[in-house]
């Protein structure tokens, strides 16, 4: 597979292959794949005596949750914060849920495993890599095929998050590489870890000092964050008297600091479900994750990257028109949004387009990005 | 007990301003007004000597200058809670001359920008003269004649729920547009609300501190506080400038309040909120007061309901009906023209709002909308000025969007 996806990357249009291999060779799209039995079977291809057939492309497996990962099916309510999940998921944008305790903001997020799409060939070639230096890969299975999801737990320490240590090992932010790193209760870890982070949000790596140098391994991971607003929980909810002292709960809320804030594109101030008398027959994770792949290939082809990753968003070629963009700034002076938070809103717009099959960018997309500002939320 | 000392109406007594009159009678020893004036600040500005102890230390010597030639005993002996340390503070002012410590005070509210107003001034506030405990300075940053204005307290508590920001919002806008004052303490949360939505409105508001003038408390709402005296408000406080003082004095603050109000609404308030001490504080000085009705499962709505149940105050059911109430019409409505460009899903989310407030999943249950189209119109919706939410939980449609009303509202 990995040598079908260099050829194609060669721009070679065609590549012959032991037949054994054919069917992973095969997954590799935009290629003309033969299986050849024998070394003579390809000469006499090449030479034109008999030819080989052309294999049919192995259809990409169906989407099939995996295993204990929880379905949207089973979320009640909190229509904001599913969609924001789907929009985080399809653009790899990060995302934070805050909101009392127990109304399903961990549920929420674990689902965003199950709607994740499959790593891309290249993808599959760096996830399996920075596994097999952590020692985590199955000897049967050397190619990892889905994106990681990581959830360290919130006492983790900074080297285990970011990586280092003597004999260097990869942390949690390099192991979610092209996947979700997943942390709960996000204001309980240590200041320096989540200020650690900042890097590889920015960047998409972390580097790790050394007495014989610098050392720099990937970690562009989907943030998905989860936190209490306050020490009680309950500040902003509509029907509880939040009991925390003022001091404390904005002591808390600044755990988060400018810098990491900054780099949230999505947010979601959730409250207590409604009571109801009847299931409300929420989508179930299949229907979101049928969206969000293909939203995902529509970035692969447009761009390779995912959207969260553009630069200059903003810029000519973006699919934004110049009408939306002076949209786009009124609406970041009414709502006193930076001109940072405007490129993520850009960003996100884009997705939500995509997720619409949408090749050009609306008021509307640009409308909705904006109900998923940190500034409403907190 | 707030506002009734053991000391008859101070109002009667020599130096004191009748409640209509302006005149200044001058008995007793033959002291210029002036310094008699002095006098006040001097003795006022001692801790321990409260508004009560004050209005007992002039009855018994006839003026606070007389008072202050007096022995230190003598005068705390007159206090409702004679304190020795009281004491203390009384020699040491003695010692160091009265007119000078009252030439301090002045010129220390002058750095502040501020100025002092004693309550035999004319600039004393008609409403505050006429009670029995009125503070016998007031040190003012801003406007003084805005003191002078009709006005209404808005006042709840420091961690309101996004239902009582709104209801906030909602009634200080109302009061200010009709061209009412809007008091209330500065404080985080519903007070601090009020200013805002005051000044956002266009209107005047005065803030009332239980800090220094120079010293604003909490500190978060200095920003606010510059805009309030800015913007043709003031701040008023009964501390003077410059000194490092105690601890913030809530209880004397919120009866100021209600002091300068012709009516003080109580917007939310749980249980043992400082809320309502100026509610009784207002009920004391014999004020009107309102207070807004919550859930019956709100904590954060407990001392409102309460103060409904008991009589106290009477229910709020719309801002408008508030002014009505209160003898007063709101002026400068906005113009409809905002809401004309409106598709059909703002016009049917802002119509649901309109109703009552709800958070995104309610109005998806309501409006049978879809996520994506619902929180774009939300967006759109607060761009133009027409919903607003506190936290982004719940959603409120503003006055603007219900003074104008809209079809969709009415089905």
């Amino acid at each position: 597979m990995a040598l079908a996806a260099a050829a194609r990357s060669a721009e070679v249009g065609e590549v012959i292959v032991p037949q054994a291999s054919v069917r992973e060779a095969a997954s590799v799209r935009d290629i003309t794949v033969r299986g050849a039995a024998s070394l003579g079977e390809a000469v006499s291809h090449l030479v034109g005596m008999h030819e080989l057939p052309a294999a049919e492309p192995t259809p990409i497996p169906e989407w099939s949750a995996p295993d204990g990962v929880p379905d949207l099916a089973d979320v009640i309510g909190q229509p904001l914060a599913r969609r924001a999940l789907e929009i985080a998921i399809a653009g790899r944008h990060s995302l934070a849920l805050s909101g009392p305790p127990g109304i399903g903001k961990t549920l929420i997020l674990r689902c965003g495993e199950g709607l994740l799409p499959p790593l891309e060939e290249g993808e599959a070639v760096e996830v399996s890599r920075i596994h097999s230096v952590a020692g985590l890969i199955n000897r049967r299975e050397p190619v990892i095929r889905r994106r990681p999801f990581r959830a360290p737990h919130h006492t983790v320490s900074t080297q285990a998050l970011v990586g280092g240590g003597s004999r260097v090992r990869p942390g949690e932010a390099s192991l979610a590489h092209r996947g979700v790193l997943m942390l709960d209760e996000m204001l309980q870890f240590r200041a320096d870890a989540l200020d650690a982070l900042r890097q590889p949000l920015e960047s998409g790596i972390v580097t790790i000092a050394r007495v014989e140098g610098a050392l720099t391994l990937p970690a562009r991971f989907t943030l998905l964050a989860a936190f209490n607003p306050c020490p009680c929980g309950w500040r902003g909810s509509h029907r509880h008297a939040c009991r925390c002292e003022d001091g404390a709960a904005r002591r808390y809320l600044a755990r988060l600091s400018g810098p990491l804030r900054d780099r949230l594109d999505l947010w979601v101030a959730m409250d207590e479900p409604e009571l109801r008398d009847a299931p409300d027959g929420a989508e179930p994770s299949s229907a979101v994750a049928q969206r969000v792949h293909a939203a995902w290939r529509r970035q692969v082809e447009r761009q390779g990257i995912g959207n969260a990753e553009l630069q200059g968003a903003l810029a000519d070629g973006s699919g934004l028109s110049t009408r939306l963009v002076v949209l786009l700034q009124q609406r970041g002076r009414r709502f006193g949004l930076s001109p940072r938070r405007l490129h993520r809103v850009a960003r996100l717009a884009r997705t939500i387009a995509d997720l619409g099959g949408s090749e050009e960018i609306r008021q509307a997309h640009i409308d909705e990005a904006l109900a998923y500002r940190p500034e409403r939320a907190a | 007990m707030i506002g009734v000392g053991a000391a008859g109406p101070l109002g009667q007594t020599d130096m004191g301003r009748g409640a209509r009159g302006l005149t200044v009678v001058r008995r007793g020893p033959a002291r210029g007004a002036a310094a008699e004036r002095a006098a006040w600040i001097s003795l006022a500005s001692v801790p321990g000597i409260g508004p009560v102890g004050f209005a007992a230390v002039v009855r018994r010597f006839g003026s606070a200058a007389a008072a202050l030639d007096a022995s230190a005993a003598e005068i705390v002996a007159q206090l409702p809670r004679p304190d020795p340390e009281t004491g203390v503070a009384v020699s040491r002012l003695q010692r160091g001359g009265w007119r000078r410590v009252a030439k301090e005070l002045e010129q220390a509210a002058r750095q502040a920008g501020g100025t002092v107003i004693v309550a035999t001034d004319a600039a004393y506030p008609e409403l505050l003269a006429r009670l029995e405990g009125r503070p016998p300075v007031l040190y003012v940053l801003g406007r003084t004649e805005v003191l002078a204005h009709p006005a209404v307290a808005v006042v709840g508590t420091r961690r309101p729920s996004g239902y009582g920001l709104s209801a906030a919002t909602d009634i200080a806008d109302e009061i200010a547009r009709a061209g009412i004052t809007v008091v209330s303490g500065l404080a985080l949360g519903i007070d601090g609300r009020a200013h805002l939505a005051a000044l956002d409105a266009g209107g005047r508001t005065v803030a009332v501190l239980p800090s220094p003038i120079d010293r604003v408390y909490p500190p978060r709402h200095r920003q606010l506080a510059t805009r309030i005296v800015a913007e043709g408000g003031a701040l008023v406080s009964e501390s003077p400038p410059g000194r490092l003082s105690g601890k913030p004095d809530f209880a004397r603050r919120n009866r100021i309040i209600s002091g300068l109000a012709q009516a003080t609404v109580v917007v939310e308030a749980p249980d043992h909120s400082g809320a309502l001490l100026t509610a009784s504080a207002a009920i004391a000085q014999g004020r009107e007061l309102y207070a807004v009705p919550g859930p019956i499962d709100s904590i954060a709505s407990r001392g409102c309901n309460r103060l409904i149940a008991d009589h106290q105050a009477e229910l709020v059911t719309s801002p408008a009906s508030l002014l009505h109430r209160l003898g007063l019409r709101a002026q400068n409505s906005p113009s409809t023209h905002v809401i004309a460009a409106l598709s059909e899903a703002e016009g049917l989310v802002l119509g649901a709002l309109i109703k009552r407030s709800g958070s995104i999943e309610e109005l998806s249950v309501r409006s049978h909308l879809a996520t994506p189209t619902l929180a774009s119109a939300l967006t759109l919706l607060e761009a133009r000025g027409l919903v607003a939410s506190y936290g982004g939980v719940t959603f409120h449609a503003t006055l603007a969007a219900r003074r104008i009303g809209h079809p969709q509202g009415s089905e």
